[in-house]
Formats: C-alpha cells, sequence, structure tokens
C-alpha cells in the first residue's frame, strides 16, 4: 500500500511516480493517468494560483462526477486551498447557505446538468454575484465569495510551475483539505473540516479491510460531493494507488458495458443499483468475471456471493472520513460475528457510553458510539471545539452501538 | 463575572468585529491608546480600521487570510490588527526584532498572504530585510508577489516606499483601492465571522527552540481576556501602563485586546531613553501597570526618577515603578502569574493583590476560569498529590486551538490536556508553586527534584552560583551533582560541610550527593555563552 504520503501534493507527486501510466479516473469515455493527473492539475493549478486562488482560499466544486471534477480539486488541494465540494443536488437556497457555512471563496461549477444552471441559480438568489466578484467586490449575500467561473471559462494566465511546486511543498499534513457537507442534519448545514493528514490516515487506515489495493480497478457512481464518493471513492483511488471508475448518471445498460470494458474488479455502488444492474436483461450474458469477492453480493455469480451477515457493515461517518470500522469484505467473518461491523481502524478510538452522562459502558452494553483520535475531523465550521466534543475529546455520533468483549462493533440504530 | 465557556449568554461580543463596534459606539471619543504622542480614540480605531479593512477586501484579503503585521506598538499596529481582524482575517504579528532571516522563516511556516509593514523602526529598515530575506521582490514592478521562497505570501504594504517604487507596495495604496468598497460590503464581511474563527497567530518567543505558531480563535480568547479583566478588576476608567510588545501575547492579548474589552486606555512607549517614557507615565497617569518588570528596570536608575510624581499607580505588578504605598515589601509575598502564549496569556493568578503570609511565598496563585490544572508525574502520567512536584497540565476551552501547522494530536493528549513542561506543585489549599522547567527535572529514588530550587539554596547558602543537574545512577536513577562555580581568588567551602548545611534548606533526597567545586574559568561553555549542560554531566560524571 502505498500512503506515507500525508498531503495531497505529495500524494500525486507519489502516485505520478510509482502509477504513472496507471489509470487513475475513468470516467463517461475519458481516461487520465496518474501522470497525466500529476501534470495536468499541475498546470491547472497555475492557471489558478494565477487567478487568485492563494493558501486560505476555500474552493466550491459544483460539477458532477468526472475528470474535470478530479483535476479541480487535485488543482485546489496542491496548493493548499481548502476544497468544498458541493452537491449537484442543492436547491438554489440550500446552495448558498452551504456557500456561506463554509465561506467559499472561490467557486467552480458545470456550464450546466440535468437541466441545472448553477450559475443563473445563485446569480438569482445573489443578483450580480458574478459581476461584482469579477470586478472584486463582495456581494452581501455571499461576503466571503471572490470569483465565480464555469469550469470552462476558467483564466487562462499561469504562474511559473516553480510556485505551484513551492506551494505544494509548505502543505503540511495539517492543513484543511476538504470540507464535506454531511446529510443527516436537519437544521444548518454542518460543514465538517478534515485535514490533509486525517483524510489521508482514515483512508489509509481502512484500506485492507475495504480490500483496495494497488491492482483494484473500483467502480463507484457516488457523486463525488458526498462523503462515500470523496472518501469511499476519490481519496480512496489516491491513497491506494488504485484506478477508479465512475460516471456522471449511471444508467444500467451503460454500466454494465462500463463494467465489463474497464474490467473493474471491485464494485461500489450502492445495494439498489446492484439490483438493478442484477435484473436488468443483459446481465446474464455480461462478462463479470473481472469483480472481486469483495463487490455487493449482488453482482456476484450466486456461487461466490457470501452468506447474509457475514461481511461487516461498515460503519461509517463524515467526521470520521468514511468508515471508521470493518473487517476484511471478501471474507466471511466467524460465525459467532455475523451481524456485526468488524473492529474498529487504527487512529480512532471507539468508546460505548451512557448517551446522557457520556460515562463508559461495559462491553457489551448498548449505548452511544463516540469517538476520537488522530484520523477524527479537524472541526465543524462555525462551531467551537465545545459544541463538537465531549471533555473527553470524544465526539458524539448519536449512533447507537455496543462493543462486544472481541472488540467487534455491533449496530443498534441511531439515538432517539 | 467570569465564565468558564465561550458562550455565556451575557451579551459580551464574541469576535472582534462585534466588540470593536459596540466600543465605538459607547466610547467613542474616549482614548483607547496613548503610545508617546501618538493617541487613537475609539472612534478614530474604528474608523481608520474599517478604511484598512476595506482596502485589504478590495485586496483579495478576507475571512481565513492570514495578514502578518509588522510594526512596534502604536496606532498602525492598533489600526492594522483591527483590520484584519474585522473582516475575519488571521492577523500574524511579527516580532519587530526578527532578522531578515527570521521574516523569511516566520512568514513562510505561518503561511502569511499579506504582509503590512511600517517602513523603519529605530535601526531596522523592513523594506530592505524583506529585500534580502525575499529575493524575487522587485519593488520596481507592481503587486502580486509570486515568490518560490514563500510562495503564499502575494502583497505588501509599507507605510512609506523608497523613491522609484511602484506604489503598489504602498498602504496609501492599499487604503486607496478600498476607497469604492461600500460600507455594506465591509459589514457583511462583519458579519460572517464567528467566534470559532482563528484571530491570531502569535509566535512564542523561542528561547528554547523554533518559534512556534499559536492560535488563538475570536470567542476563546476574548472571553478569557474578559475572565482576566474581572480578575484584576481592568474596568473602564482605569489607565493601564503596560510596555509589553504587541506582537506577543502580553501586547496582543493581555493588553490590547483586554482595554479594548475594558473600554479603558492602554499607556505604552517607544521612547528610547527613560526621562521619555517618565515624562509619558507622569503626563498620562496611570492606575494600573502590568507587564515584565525588565522592560522598567531602567526607569528608577535615570537621574529624575526621584522627584517623578507617579502617583498615579495604584496596582499591578511593575514593582519597581510603583509608588512605596502600594509597593509590596517583598515581591514573593504577593502572588505571582504564570502566562504563555498557549495560554492567551495569564492562566494562573489571583484576584487578591495584597501581600500574602510566609507560607504562601513564591505563590502564582491557582488557575483562572476556564482552566483545569492538574500536578502529572511526567513519567507516569499519574496525578500528584498536594506538596509533590510534577509537570503543570492545563486543559480548558481557552486553550490555543493549537501550533499552525502542526496536528491537535501532536501537541495536545487525546483527553486534550496541554503539558505546559513547567514544574509546579500545589499546596494544601490549592496555591500553586513554580519549580522551573520539567526537561531539568530531576529524578532521583522515586523523588522529583528542581535543580532551580537547589541552586537558590546553594546560592543562599553560599552566595555562589551553582548548576545542579540530574546524573545517571544505577541505585537511585538518577543522583542529585552540583558544579559550584568559584570566581579566581574566592574561598571554595568544603563539599561534606555544605551538605551538611544545606540539610537544614531541603529534604535530604534534594541534597546534592555530589558536589564539585568548579573555578569559573573551567565551567564548559557554548559558543552562544550558554552553559554546555553535557559537557557539565561529562564532567561530573566523570568524577
Amino acid at each position: 500500500m502505498a500512503a506515507e504520503a500525508q498531503t495531497l501534493p505529495a500524494l500525486l507527486a507519489q502516485n505520478s511516480v510509482l502509477q504513472g501510466d496507471k489509470p487513475a479516473v475513468v470516467a463517461d469515455g475519458r481516461s487520465i493517468t496518474y501522470a497525466e493527473l500529476d501534470r495536468t492539475s499541475g498546470r491547472l493549478a497555475a492557471r489558478l494560483v494565477a487567478a487568485g486562488i492563494g493558501k486560505s482560499a476555500r474552493v466550491g466544486v459544483l460539477m458532477p462526477n468526472g475528470t474535470e471534477w478530479v483535476l479541480s480539486a487535485a488543482a485546489a488541494g496542491r496548493v493548499g486551498a481548502c476544497l468544498v465540494p458541493l452537491s449537484t443536488l442543492l436547491r438554489p437556497p440550500g446552495l448558498l447557505a452551504q456557500l456561506r457555512t463554509a465561506a467559499v471563496t472561490h467557486l467552480i461549477a458545470a456550464p450546466g446538468f440535468g437541466g441545472r444552471f448553477y450559475l443563473e441559480e445563485l446569480e438569482q438568489m445573489a443578483p450580480g454575484v458574478a459581476a461584482t466578484t469579477a470586478a472584486d467586490g463582495r456581494h452581501p449575500a455571499v461576503p466571503s465569495l471572490r470569483r465565480v467561473w464555469s469550469y470552462q471559462d476558467l483564466p487562462r494566465p499561469e504562474v511559473d510551475p516553480a510556485l505551484v511546486e513551492a506551494l505544494g511543498a509548505v502543505v503540511r499534513p495539517a492543513d484543511d483539505l476538504v470540507i464535506l457537507f454531511t446529510s443527516d442534519s436537519g437544521g444548518a448545514p454542518k460543514g465538517v473540516i478534515h485535514t490533509h493528514g486525517s483524510s489521508i490516515r482514515a483512508t489509509a487506515a481502512g484500506l485492507a479491510s475495504r480490500c483496495v489495493g494497488p491492482e483494484e480497478r473500483l467502480y463507484l457512481p457516488v457523486p463525488f460531493f458526498s462523503t462515500d464518493g470523496f472518501s469511499g471513492g476519490l481519496i480512496t483511488a489516491l491513497v491506494a494507488g488504485a484506478t477508479l471508475v465512475t460516471e456522471a448518471i449511471p444508467e444500467p445498460e451503460r454500466t454494465l458495458e462500463l463494467l465489463e470494458r474497464e474490467r473493474a474488479t471491485l464494485f461500489l455502488g450502492g445495494p439498489d443499483q446492484a439490483v438493478s444492474l442484477a435484473g436488468h436483461p443483459r446481465f446474464a450474458s455480461a462478462d463479470l468475471s473481472s469483480l472481486n469477492p469483495a463487490s455487493l453480493p449482488e453482482v456476484l455469480p450466486p456461487g461466490r456471493r457470501p452468506a447474509p451477515k457475514a461481511r461487516p457493515g461498515l460503519f461509517s461517518v463524515t467526521e470520521s472520513f468514511g468508515p471508521y470500522c470493518g473487517d476484511r469484505i471478501d471474507i466471511d467473518m466467524p460465525p459467532s460475528k455475523h451481524g456485526s461491523c468488524g473492529r474498529p481502524f487504527e487512529g480512532v478510538d471507539v468508546r460505548v457510553t451512557d448517551p446522557d452522562t457520556g460515562t463508559n459502558l461495559p462491553s457489551g452494553a448498548v449505548g452511544e458510539i463516540r469517538l476520537r483520535g488522530p484520523n477524527m475531523m479537524r472541526a465543524i465550521c462555525g462551531r467551537t471545539r465545545q459544541d463538537i466534543f465531549d471533555q473527553e475529546g470524544f465526539y458524539p455520533t448519536g449512533d447507537l452501538g455496543a462493543l462486544d468483549a472481541d472488540g467487534y462493533l455491533w449496530s443498534h440504530g441511531r439515538r432517539r | 463575572m467570569t465564565s468558564a465557556t465561550i458562550y455565556a449568554d451575557d451579551g459580551l461580543p464574541l469576535t472582534v468585529p462585534q466588540l470593536l463596534r459596540a466600543r465605538a459606539e459607547t466610547r467613542g471619543d474616549h482614548p483607547l491608546l496613548i503610545c508617546d504622542d501618538d493617541v487613537l480614540t475609539y472612534s478614530q480605531a474604528c474608523s481608520r480600521s474599517a478604511s484598512l479593512a476595506k482596502g485589504l477586501l478590495a485586496g483579495g484579503a478576507g475571512l481565513g487570510s492570514h495578514v502578518a503585521l509588522l510594526y512596534p506598538n502604536g496606532s498602525e499596529f492598533v489600526v492594522a490588527w483591527l483590520a484584519a481582524a474585522r473582516i475575519g482575517a488571521v492577523t500574524v504579528p511579527l516580532s519587530t526584532f526578527s532578522t531578515s532571516g527570521e521574516l523569511t522563516v516566520l512568514l513562510r511556516k505561518a503561511d502569511a498572504e499579506i504582509l503590512l509593514s511600517a517602513a523603519t523602526y529605530r535601526a531596522h529598515d523592513y523594506r530592505e530585510k524583506l529585500a534580502s530575506a525575499v529575493p524575487e521582490i522587485d519593488f520596481g514592478g507592481p503587486p502580486p508577489l509570486l515568490a518560490p521562497s514563500v510562495p503564499a505570501l502575494r502583497r505588501l504594504a509599507f507605510d512609506l516606499l523608497p523613491t522609484g517604487a511602484h506604489p503598489g507596495w504602498s498602504m496609501p495604496n492599499l487604503l486607496a483601492e478600498g476607497a469604492d468598497v461600500d460600507e455594506r460590503e465591509l459589514t457583511a464581511a462583519e458579519a460572517i465571522v464567528r467566534p470559532s474563527d482563528r484571530l491570531v497567530i502569535v509566535h512564542t518567543s523561542g528561547s528554547t527552540s523554533e518559534p512556534k505558531g499559536v492560535i488563538h480563535q475570536h470567542g476563546s480568547l476574548i472571553r478569557h481576556q474578559n475572565n482576566l479583566n474581572e480578575v484584576r478588576a481592568y474596568k473602564s476608567h482605569e489607565i493601564l501602563f503596560c510596555n509589553s510588545p504587541f506582537f506577543w501575547i502580553g501586547g496582543v492579548g493581555y493588553s490590547l485586546l483586554a482595554t479594548i474589552l475594558a473600554g479603558a486606555t492602554l499607556v505604552c512607549s517607544n521612547a528610547p531613553d527613560a526621562s521619555g517614557v517618565l515624562d509619558l507615565i507622569e503626563r498620562t497617569k496611570p492606575t494600573m501597570v502590568n507587564g515584565f518588570a525588565q522592560l522598567v528596570a531602567h526607569l528608577p536608575k535615570d537621574p529624575s526618577f526621584p522627584g517623578r510624581d507617579l502617583s498615579s499607580i495604584r496596582r499591578g505588578n511593575l514593582y519597581p515603578i510603583m509608588p512605596d504605598d502600594v509597593r509590596p515589601a517583598d515581591p514573593d509575598l504577593r502572588h505571582n502569574m504564570l502566562g504563555s502564549t498557549e495560554t492567551g496569556s495569564v492562566c494562573l493568578t489571583s484576584e487578591d493583590e495584597s501581600d500574602q503570609p510566609e507560607s504562601r511565598r513564591g505563590s502564582f496563585g491557582r488557575p483562572v476560569a476556564g482552566f483545569d490544572a492538574r500536578i502529572v508525574d511526567p513519567e507516569t502520567g499519574v496525578t500528584c498529590p498536594a506538596g509533590q512536584l510534577g509537570e503543570l497540565w492545563l486543559r480548558g476551552p481557552f486553550l490555543m486551538e493549537g501550533y499552525y501547522g502542526r496536528e491537535r494530536h501532536e501537541t495536545f493528549q487525546p483527553d486534550g490536556w496541554y503539558r505546559t513542561g513547567d514544574l509546579f506543585y500545589i499546596d494544601a489549599e490549592g496555591f500553586f508553586y513554580f519549580k522551573g522547567r520539567s526537561s531539568e527535572m530531576i529524578k532521583t529514588s522515586g523523588a522529583n527534584v528542581s535543580p532551580r530550587e537547589v541552586e537558590a539554596a546553594i546560592l543562599e547558602e553560599t552566595g555562589l552560583v551553582a548548576h545542579v543537574v540530574g546524573i545517571d545512577d544505577e541505585e537511585r536513577g538518577q543522583l542529585v551533582a552540583a558544579a559550584l562555580r568559584v570566581p579566581a581568588g574566592r574561598a571554595a567551602p568544603e563539599p561534606d560541610e555544605l551538605q551538611t548545611r544545606l540539610r537544614a534548606r531541603l529534604s535530604t533526597y534534594k541534597v546534592p550527593k555530589l558536589i564539585m567545586i568548579m573555578p569559573d574559568a573551567e565551567v564548559p561553555m557554548m559558543s552562544s555563552g550558554k552553559l554546555d549542560l553535557q559537557a557539565l554531566k561529562e564532567r561530573l560524571r566523570g568524577r
């Protein structure tokens, strides 16, 4: 496994050397190797820096999955700017709220996607925002915003590549990499901040359980703006040095062709998608022999499917940058552990507590799952540490569970 | 009322923009700062910083931008600091003592994007220092700076430029750029600043290691300083004389931010001579004096000092300049204060400013609101009982967010404790006593010994300076050993006899088992002029 690199720029450089000719991302008919990813994102970074993106920038990315998303993210991240993946499904007021919460300074958007025209919608919410920011002004509706671009219209001038290199060299594991919005909050948007260090370490800690090595070709259609897509897909591929196969709009017939053509080894779509693929008339004749047994059972040949509940349910929260516990998903757990979520990954302490008092419960008892450790989020936008973590440094997840005597975690639903 | 939490529903403005607006409203014409002839009222601070804040916005700064400040104490520092802070930029005050090389390190480590700087101060020309620190700088051409040696830095603004320089590097130019910025844009930029946003990165003075950039947030630093104002009864009618540089926490936090919170007046001086400072004190009549006594040690030596009227001074800790009627008979019988950059200035102190009984000699008071303190055996991590020496560990919401560029787990224990590296013990009443640095602590037969305490006893007993260290010992773990420095021509005491005398002053386990008489000229020193501790230990071990 790669991952001595603790920052995105170091990871890009490392993969370029070790995995140069391997495709990093395959999306909708376009493929980009690790060497190209490093080189092309470096060129794009030189344009972003010339356009005013600096170390403290927070760059909103509002695009469907594809190579342009990956290049924008890599370009911004390698010069130390913090990424803010934004949902393509957000309605305009929700978008505005996230732009404000994350204090986005620069927005890169797809011109249009799925009948949506994001920049026009933003303009309706904040009239004049494009013109105001283009003239170095600030719009009262989103005062942090300094520039708004459609990807195609990103300015062309570039700074010297030496400056991009120098910026990459001062990115530290402690610097913020990304602000991920969680979907489970009812009220104000909740922007979870992860550093380069926490993101990369958390991802690396789960690779063995998730069976992702440099030879894998992961298929993952989940949007990059979600934790599963960003952490489970994009950063997973980069940390493992694997190939990510994705598509903006999955459609069964095309997905089956894609899986066949790209010889995908690991299917990481959702269960619903797996069921719809298995039910498609083309499924029987599709050659999915490249898929390994860690894939969802529905897309595996009947003989290779695991027994129900024999594989761990990966416990995942945005605050831990994806799964924080698990077990090998390609082989069955011991029968006594069927139905469990496996064991906590390195870098996360798991504690089961009385939800009201926060006191530790003995093994076997059901209580609230609380997490801490170097792979946890740095912060949540706009909240103080006291608002987020308990006195002992644990984050209360709101999930209920029990830790058995062997250290396996069992899920018992949500609190309340 | 003090509060152990940032939020307390007491109406305290928890961001600098809110605080500044509130004070400009109620204290408008009151002087915030008097620095020699430089006077800044609250409303001037608000309006001048608004103009600069607009310039910064036009220049591309905003929430989270890193703005470095390089000014001596004075209204320019205050205006620049407020301007950056009110739009949510992270301020990075830099030491005016910095050499050219140190400036590069600080600017690079702190990811400074904009530097606001005086052109010159005393013998320093900061334009020259910057130009030699950053070879890519060309003052003849326009900004931005795109320099791989300080890759994040884009813009410098000096209050004065050499002739022929491009105006883009000047403060007047930055202010002019802001002239078109609408008042509503500034208000909107201020409104998104939250208590959890970073306010300042203050660098530790770095006496023993490379300077570390300590991050403090708006809400926590404001609440903490508000608590400290309560403890020292710093109220709006007070006039505080404090000569701490604004680029250290004692300046930017304990004097500047504290003064704004109090709505009071801060007096400081850059006068090079003692009489200038004394003139200022007589003229401004401060009621309180705080800071490092070393910074005023030269004042009483001035020939004019005996005739000076400093009777306005009623409280504080700059004892050398306090009038007789309020000066302690013995400073060690007043509660001392422990402060550090990491704790946002003072964390141990007492509201009791009176002389204490002999039993409390050397007390540092107790932890202030919001700080949990433990004395911990640094090797075992076990909490020490009262009276036992150990390392001071602190926890709480007003501690720094962390060191810039380092991850939290590199700095804090998993459960949030911060190891100060200072040796303390607590007495039965809960008062804290400082006994040196834990890196110096000697562990002998399971007991902890502070070299400083033993050195002090030897000094009192003999009038001689000693260096006390722990040297490895099979039986005891470490052995307390002392090298006694004897100046040429001075008689040295007999080691055996000295041990006997020390037993009357110190617990037996603290009395050095090994005492070496060392002529002054033979004490091993490093090229820096500091004691060569390793060589000294070698020599003691060689015995």
